[in-house]
């Protein structure tokens, strides 16, 4: 069951990947709109990538 | 004249076969061969591709020339060898670029090209920088403070490297990208932003690589709970976006 975790958070950075690349070309392609929702959408799909490593209740 | 030149020419090469300056090769080929290739790629092909002043000309001959001195000097005359290789050159190389701007000229026109000269530039900055020599353990040290040994907690699988890989080859995917984009202010806008995502990249990539399945890490429900927010916030920008494409068609 902790593996669940795991892979939703390499799966999320995976995503946040695509979604910035998507981002950049759209900025070139001109369509500014469309780069800002990529950005905002990898930006929080890397924090959701990162939020999922939370650890233990007094481990730190 | 020509005597005294053989002569200089003799010593230099006398001087060439001095073992230290042979020991410090590698030292001066990690200072010297990334400055020539940023160079090379962001100074010499814009100056020699278009009709460039003769000052932009003579700016990055000397750039070029600083750098060689100043990994020349470097070992020896730590002061002046980084004087010569980092001030000195990276003024040269503004100075250059300052010229051809002002003469109304391209700094570059291919996205490749830029992306490997700011790789370059990358390289540069690293290979001034102070690194512990090739095979030599700090515990070797004569001045080192002797104590029990500290054997690494863990070992690395290769799936950290290839997580914490994806990161970087993203990040600079990201910087390739970047030069895409045409519009001079949005291309600072992009350099800008590819430079702060691709550190966040990396960032996040290995914190994910390094933290994933450790023990010390909560219950994946827990974990999961946890994140709710910036997942649910994901999932409504997702179904916003094919709101938008769907309304919008």
């Amino acid at each position: 069951m902790p593996r669940l975790a795991d892979v939703m958070s390499v799966l999320l950075l995976l995503g946040s990947v695509v979604a910035f690349v998507l981002g950049f070309l759209a900025l070139g392609d001109r369509r500014d709109l469309g780069a800002v929702y990529w950005l905002v959408v990898g930006g929080l799909s890397l924090r959701a990538a990162t939020n999922l490593l939370r650890p233990k209740a007094g481990a730190r | 004249m020509i005597r005294a030149l053989v002569y200089r020419l003799g010593r230099m090469l006398d001087r060439l076969a001095e073992p230290s300056l042979i020991r410090s090769m590698p030292v001066r080929a990690d200072a010297l061969l990334p400055g020539v290739y940023a160079w090379a790629t962001t100074v010499a092909v814009p100056v020699i591709t278009s009709r460039a002043p003769a000052l932009a000309r003579a700016t990055a001959v000397l750039a070029l020339l600083a750098l060689f001195l100043g990994a020349l000097l470097a070992p020896k005359r730590a002061a002046l060898g980084r004087w010569l290789g980092i001030h000195a050159f990276v003024a040269l190389s503004l100075a250059t670029w300052g010229q051809l701007l002002r003469a109304s000229l391209p700094l570059g026109s291919d996205p490749l090209l830029g992306t490997l000269g700011a790789l370059g530039w990358m390289l540069y900055a690293f290979g001034w920088g102070e690194l512990r020599g090739r095979r030599s353990v700090p515990e070797e040290d004569p001045r080192v403070v002797l104590g029990p040994s500290l054997p690494p907690r863990a070992v690395l699988g290769p799936s950290v490297s290839a997580i914490s890989g994806f990161g970087i080859v993203g990040a600079l995917v990201l910087v390739h990208l970047a030069f895409r984009v045409t519009r001079p202010a949005h291309g600072v806008l992009a350099h800008a932003i590819a430079l702060v995502v691709g550190l966040l990249l990396v960032g996040g990539a290995s914190r994910v690589a390094l933290h994933r399945g450790q023990r010390s890490l909560s219950g994946s429900g827990e974990r999961l709970s946890a994140s709710t927010p910036s997942i649910a916030l994901l999932l409504i920008s997702l179904g916003l976006g094919v709101l938008f494409q769907v309304v919008g068609r």
